[in-house]
Parts: C-alpha cells; sequence; structure tokens
C-alpha cells in the first residue's frame, strides 16, 4: 500500500512543484497517475521511491516511512524511470545479474526469472549484448526486467509504456493485472488515457502540482470518456 | 559490504570495458593501451635509474624514493581534482532507487578513482622501486613494504581531489548559475593551486653541509606524508608504517561520511531546473550564423570540464599578466628571466598558450546525437563551420586581448611589441581553430557517454593539442635563430596554412560532414 499524507515538494523556498497531496494506493489496485507535463507528476513518484528528498508530510510504503526507513521501503518497490538511464558497457544479463544480487534474490529463482521475462519481453537473444547498443525500448524493457525479477509489492513506473512495442506492450498489461491479483500495489504516470481508463481501477489526477481528482475510475468515467472528462476537468469544468 | 563489491564491479565494468569479444579492433586497442603503457613505464624506469644514481652518488639513494613519492601523489591530485565530480553522475536516480545506502554509493565511487589513480601511481612507483633495488641496499621487507604503499599512496591524493572537487559543487548548488559558479571557483582553485607550487619552489634552500636535510625538509614541505613513507620503506619503521595507512583509510572513512551527509541534498540540487521567465524582449532577432556561433560560445563557458581542458592555454594566458601585475618578475626567485627578455619573447609566449587552446577539436564530436539537427538544416556547411571556427576564434580574440592590455599595465610593452602580439593572436588563433575543426572532423566521436571521453580523451582533442604543443615548442627553439622578422614569418606561415585548411573545409569538408553518422 502507498499512502501519501500532506505531501509537498519545492526545489526552492518560493516554488512548490506539488502542493498538499494526500493519496492512497490500496493493495491490488492500479493506480493511473494523470496530468499535463510539467504538472509534478515525476516529481511525486522520484520522492515515493526516495530519489529526491521533501520535507513536508510523509509518503509510506507499506506503513513504512520513505523518509525514516528507506533502505527498508525500497527492498519492496520497485522503480522504472521514464527514460531509462542504464549502465551502457555492461551486458543486459550483467546488469539484471547486479539488480538480483541487490535485492538477494535467490540463483534459481533468479535464473527462473530472467528465462520467464526474457522470453516474455523477446529480450533473451540480446542480453549478452551491451546495453549501450538497446533502442529505447529494448532498455526500457531491460529496466522491466530488471524491476520485475525481484518480485515488488510495489510497482512505481513513470511513462512505461512509452517506446515499447505493441506486444510488450500487452504483456507488461497483463503482467500487472497478474501483480496486483496477488496483492502488488502499482501506480503509474501516464498521457496514454485509453491505456489509464482501461488498465487501472484507480485515478490520481494532478494539475500544477495540486491534486484535483483522485478515486475509483468507474466512479469517474460513467458515460463519458477519460479524455473527455479530463479536458473538462483541466478547463475548469468540473470538480 | 557485499553491494559495495558488486556495485565497484559494476562501476569498474561500465568504466573499463571494451568489449573484447566483438572485434580485433577492440583487442588491438587493449594491446596499444598495454604497450603504451609499458613503455611509458620505461621511460619512468630510465628517469628513477638517473635519480637513484644521483642521489647514490651523495650516498642518499632514498631521496629518489622520497622524490617519486612526493611528485606522484602531487600529479594525482593535479589530475583528479578537476574531474572527480562524486555527484554528478548517471547512474543516480537508478542507484537512489535501489536498497543500497548513501554511505555505499559514495564509498563505491571512490573506490572506482581510486582504482583508475592506482593505475596511475603503479607506472609511476614501480619503475622508482626497480631502480632502488639495483643500486641500493634493502631490508627484506621491502617488496611488501613497497606493495603496500603503492596500495596506499593514491589514497590521500584521490581524498584530497575529490574533496575540493566536491566542496566546489556543494558551494555552486547553492546558486542559480551553477555551471558558471563552478567555472569561476575552479579557475580560483587553479590560481591558488599555482601560488602553492610557487610558494613550494621557493622553499627549497639548499644547506650544502646537510643536501639530505634540505632535500628532506622540500618534498615534506611539498608533501607532508614524504617523512612517513620514506621512514617506512628505508627505515623498515612499522611504526610510520601504521601512521601512514591510519592516517589514509581514516581519510576514507571521513570523506565518505561527509560526503553521504551532503550526497542527496546536492544531487536533488543538481536535479533542478531552473525555472527563468521568459522576456520577449530577449526573443532573438539575431541570424541563424550569429545563433550558431553563440549556441557553441555558450557550449564552452557553461562546463567547466570543456573550458579548464580545452582554454588551459587561454587561462594561463590571462593568469600570468595579473600575476607580474603584483608581482615584480625580477623579484621573483628561482626563475632566470629580467622583465627585458620576457618583453622579447611575448608574442612567442602568446602563441605557445594559444596552440593549446582549441576547442574546435570537441565541437562536432561533441553534437553527439544531435548532429542531425545541424544535418538537417537548411543552411550550407560552409556556415557550419564558419560558426565553429569563428566561436572559438571569439574565445581566443577576447582572451587574448585581455591578456595583453592586463600585460601592458604590468610591462612597458613597445607599439612594436604590441603589433607584433596581435599579428601571432590573429594568425595562430585563426590556424589552431581551423586545425582543431579539421582533425574533428577527420577524426569525429559520437558514441561518447560522458563529454570528459570527447574533450579530455578522444583521438582529435589528443591530436589537436599534441600537434599544437610540438608547433609550440618548435617556435620557443628556434626563436633565437631568426631575429628579425621572425613574427612576420609565423604570421605567414599560419595565413598561409590557414588557407589551406580552409580549401580543405571547403572541397572536402562537407563531402566528411554528409557521411558523418552516429
Amino acid at each position: 500500500m502507498i499512502s501519501i499524507n500532506n505531501f509537498s515538494k519545492a526545489y526552492n523556498k518560493k516554488e512548490y512543484v506539488v502542493k498538499n497531496l494526500n493519496l492512497t494506493v490500496n493493495d491490488g489496485d492500479i493506480c493511473a497517475f494523470v496530468g499535463h507535463n510539467g504538472a509534478g507528476k515525476t516529481t511525486t513518484l522520484k520522492c515515493m521511491v526516495g530519489i529526491l528528498d521533501f520535507s513536508d508530510g510523509d509518503i509510506l510504503i507499506n506503513g513504512k516511512s520513505i523518509k525514516k526507513e528507506a533502505i527498508s521501503c525500497k527492498k519492496e518497490i520497485a522503480y522504472i524511470p521514464d527514460n531509462p538511464e542504464v549502465y551502457d558497457h555492461l551486458r543486459g544479463i550483467e546488469y539484471l545479474n547486479f539488480i538480483a544480487s541487490v535485492f538477494k534474490v535467490p540463483k534459481d529463482k533468479k535464473e527462473a526469472l530472467i528465462k520467464k521475462y526474457g522470453d516474455l519481453f523477446e529480450m533473451t537473444e540480446f542480453l549478452n549484448q551491451e546495453i549501450g547498443g538497446y533502442s529505447h525500448g529494448m532498455k526500457q524493457k531491460i529496466s522491466l526486467i530488471a524491476a520485475l525479477i525481484h518480485d515488488p509489492k510495489v510497482l512505481i513506473l513513470d511513462e512505461p509504456f512509452v517506446g515499447l512495442d505493441p506486444i510488450s506492450t500487452h504483456y507488461l498489461k497483463e503482467e500487472m493485472k497478474s501483480m496486483v491479483k496477488s496483492g502488488a500495489t502499482i501506480i503509474f504516470s501516464t498521457h496514454i488515457l485509453d491505456v489509464a481508463e482501461k488498465l487501472c481501477n484507480k485515478i490520481a489526477i494532478l494539475k500544477n502540482g495540486s491534486l484535483v481528482y483522485s478515486g475509483n475510475m468507474d466512479d469517474l468515467v460513467r458515460n463519458k470518456s477519460l479524455e473527455e472528462i479530463y479536458m473538462e476537468i483541466d478547463n475548469g469544468k468540473l470538480n | 559490504m557485499a553491494n559495495l563489491i558488486n556495485l565497484t564491479k559494476i562501476n569498474f565494468g561500465n568504466q573499463f570495458r571494451t568489449s573484447i569479444d566483438s572485434s580485433i579492433l577492440s583487442l588491438l586497442k587493449i594491446l596499444l593501451f598495454i604497450s603504451l603503457y609499458c613503455i611509458l613505464g620505461l621511460f619512468i624506469y630510465r628517469f628513477a635509474n638517473y635519480m637513484v644514481t644521483t642521489f647514490n652518488k651523495l650516498g642518499m639513494p632514498e631521496l629518489a624514493l622520497s622524490e617519486f613519492f612526493a611528485f606522484g601523489s602531487v600529479f594525482i591530485l593535479a589530475l583528479s581534482i578537476f574531474r572527480m565530480d562524486i555527484f554528478n553522475s548517471k547512474d543516480h536516480d537508478l542507484l537512489a532507487s535501489l536498497p543500497i545506502s548513501k554511505k555505499i554509493i559514495v564509498a563505491s565511487k571512490l573506490i572506482n578513482v581510486y582504482i583508475f589513480n592506482l593505475l596511475i601511481i603503479a607506472i609511476i612507483m614501480v619503475p622508482a622501486y626497480i631502480a632502488y633495488i639495483n643500486v641500493a641496499s634493502y631490508s627484506p621487507n621491502f617488496l611488501l613494504l613497497a606493495l603496500i604503499s603503492i596500495l596506499t599512496i593514491p589514497i590521500i591524493p584521490t581524498i584530497i581531489a575529490v574533496f575540493l572537487n566536491s566542496i566546489i559543487t556543494i558551494i555552486s548548488t547553492h546558486f542559480k548559475y551553477k555551471k558558471i559558479i563552478q567555472t569561476i571557483l575552479m579557475l580560483i582553485l587553479m590560481v591558488f593551486s599555482l601560488y602553492f607550487a610557487y610558494e613550494m619552489n621557493s622553499n627549497l634552500e639548499l644547506n650544502l653541509f646537510n643536501i639530505s636535510e634540505s632535500f628532506n625538509n622540500f618534498f615534506n614541505s611539498f608533501y607532508p606524508l614524504t617523512k612517513y613513507f620514506t621512514s617506512m620503506i628505508v627505515d623498515n619503521n612499522m611504526h610510520s608504517m601504521l601512521i601512514f595507512i591510519g592516517i589514509s583509510i581514516l581519510s576514507i572513512i571521513v570523506l565518505t561520511i561527509f560526503l553521504s551527509i551532503f550526497y542527496n541534498k546536492v544531487t536533488n540540487k543538481i536535479a533542478v531546473r531552473t525555472h527563468h521567465n521568459i522576456n520577449y524582449k530577449h526573443i532573438s532577432n539575431h541570424s541563424y550564423f550569429t545563433n550558431l556561433v553563440k549556441k557553441d560560445i555558450k557550449r564552452v563557458l557553461c562546463s567547466p570540464n570543456f573550458l579548464l581542458n580545452s582554454c588551459i592555454g587561454l587561462i594561463l594566458l590571462i593568469l600570468i599578466p595579473i600575476i607580474l601585475f603584483f608581482v615584480n618578475i625580477n623579484d621573483i626567485e628561482n626563475i632566470a628571466l629580467t622583465e627585458d627578455t620576457l618583453i622579447k619573447y611575448l608574442p612567442i609566449i602568446f602563441a605557445f598558450f594559444i596552440l593549446l587552446s582549441s576547442t574546435t577539436s570537441s565541437l562536432i564530436s561533441l553534437e553527439g546525437k544531435r548532429i542531425y539537427i545541424l544535418k538537417m538544416l537548411p543552411i550550407k556547411f560552409s556556415k557550419i563551420w564558419q560558426s565553429k571556427v569563428l566561436s572559438n576564434y571569439i574565445i581566443i580574440l577576447i582572451a587574448s586581448f585581455i591578456s595583453l592590455v592586463i600585460f601592458n599595465f604590468s610591462l612597458n610593452l613597445t607599439l612594436k611589441t604590441n603589433i607584433e602580439i596581435i599579428m601571432i593572436i590573429l594568425s595562430s588563433g585563426l590556424f589552431i581553430s581551423l586545425y582543431g575543426l579539421v582533425i574533428n572532423l577527420v577524426f569525429p566521436n559520437f558514441s561518447w557517454k560522458s563529454e570528459i571521453k570527447v574533450i579530455k580523451q578522444s583521438a582529435s582533442s589528443f591530436i589537436t593539442v599534441i600537434t599544437g604543443l610540438l608547433i609550440g615548442l618548435f617556435i620557443v627553439y628556434k626563436c633565437n635563430t631568426f631575429p628579425n622578422n621572425y613574427i612576420f614569418l609565423l604570421f605567414i606561415s599560419f595565413i598561409i596554412v590557414s588557407f589551406i585548411l580552409v580549401l580543405f573545409l571547403q572541397i572536402v569538408g562537407f563531402k566528411i560532414f554528409e557521411k558523418l553518422n552516429t
């Protein structure tokens, strides 16, 4: 479970990127985090993971504060950034071994999961190549495999579908559904509202650093599409 | 501990990996590197042998080891200080999201820097030790102590370099224009380093009755740990060894804790994008050519690495007259140079330093994967190369003329000398700007991950610097053989070669540019 309480983030004393955000994503939820460019989505996700510090409020991962028990929280999280920066001169398999060793994944399980996800995302034949030679989509896939091989309880993804081919997109969505069925918590930012509408049971909409809507997808989307509702919210017609 | 080992392995593999399995060319590169490393070792051995033999004649061969230790340590410090930015790494977000403590992240980065410096100190100290045991008598523990010393020597200089660099980064993150502040602070540090080197040099007071003590005092003042090192290696003093190793390990622990305290704060501040409210008056009405030139000048000025490495000649050219403004050259000890001699050779000095300053040798490579933007622009290649040459030329002209103005305040320069210097500035500046661009066009490198790879370690920057240095040394060496019209001859030579380079760029350059591919 992710619990964000009175969270604010300012890069300098005057300029708040996110203001007083309250959001709860329960176990078994897939939550879409939606908002315009510069709304504060990536900043919030980075604070959830512990990449960025923040002073106001708190973020709890399965009841533990990311501020106070960062290492303990990070053991349960997998994070995939929007632009995965992985070690270019390492081979894919070396990178996966590194991540598995950090999370202390047992050898048998590691081998089985690398094979499973390598085949699923059609990466097995490229694992012996240097990451520097990968396309953006392949880097995205290797980050996904790295995120999934340690069985995370909380998955935080920043625009995960950008650069992925249709088949991998399909399998990622299926994997996300399967993970939440077994009790994981997933939150991801996206601009693709169709995907958000079909995949997620929760949605949070951010505008200029403030949460303008959060709740069940079904409660928000009834007679209209998410795109239409989002446009209305953005224009201030809907509160 | 397991995370530290894993992270160190990953960092090491990522930094030094060359895919030897993929091509013979990579294998050749490694062989070439090993050969050059060994050849350098042989040269250092010859020099060490000469020093040990010389000091042995005075009955104190151990002074050669002290000398190599002190200068080796300071060399590592000087080499590391401007390039060891612990906070600016591309893997920060990845590492920060993993369950790895900040101390482990910082320690792994320090170890990475240490391993690189270990290779350097090995090539300096191993030949010195071999030369020493060939000549002097040594204790049974010598080889073990020598090995321990090689592993320990790089620690303190690495720690000092990382500490100073980190302090500069920490201070600069408090400002809106971080990069500019960082560059200015680096320059100030460079001035202090020069002053420190000068002060150390003036500390060498030879006492003919006790030469050994004089040199020991000098090396100790140059690098205070020298006395522990000498005592450990030569006198087999275990107490000194423990102090030497203890100080090194303690300094690593203290620095790791210090940097881990600031790590998140600094990396967070580095990540901040400064918001500048757009002022519509500032929307440029300049031509595309002016904008191309401005883009490249900004590229140089906003990167401390680029500025300090590619424009080092110009920086020194400005620093020298500033120092002379405060210090009378006739009063400087240990320098056999009068004001008249300096004035006489000033045009040559300008030529020497300008020839070391070429940003164009990296400007094409630094476009990196964005080179397609230039290739897609609906403008002729001639305008692109002219803009790049002009950007370097403008930087050279501004820096050189600032230097010349300050020289006029510091020294009594005649009109003739001023004209000669201006001729040299105009011609040598044009030559090196064009030459650097031609070399970069022939040896481009678009597959870099860090700009340091292009600025310091690429073939084009290496060839340009070596050529500039060799031409500069040749000009200095030959300056007494052409007393009267030497400057005029240099001016004409630079202009003729520049003209040939322009023809090359016009006729062949655009074909090479069209074929450039990332």
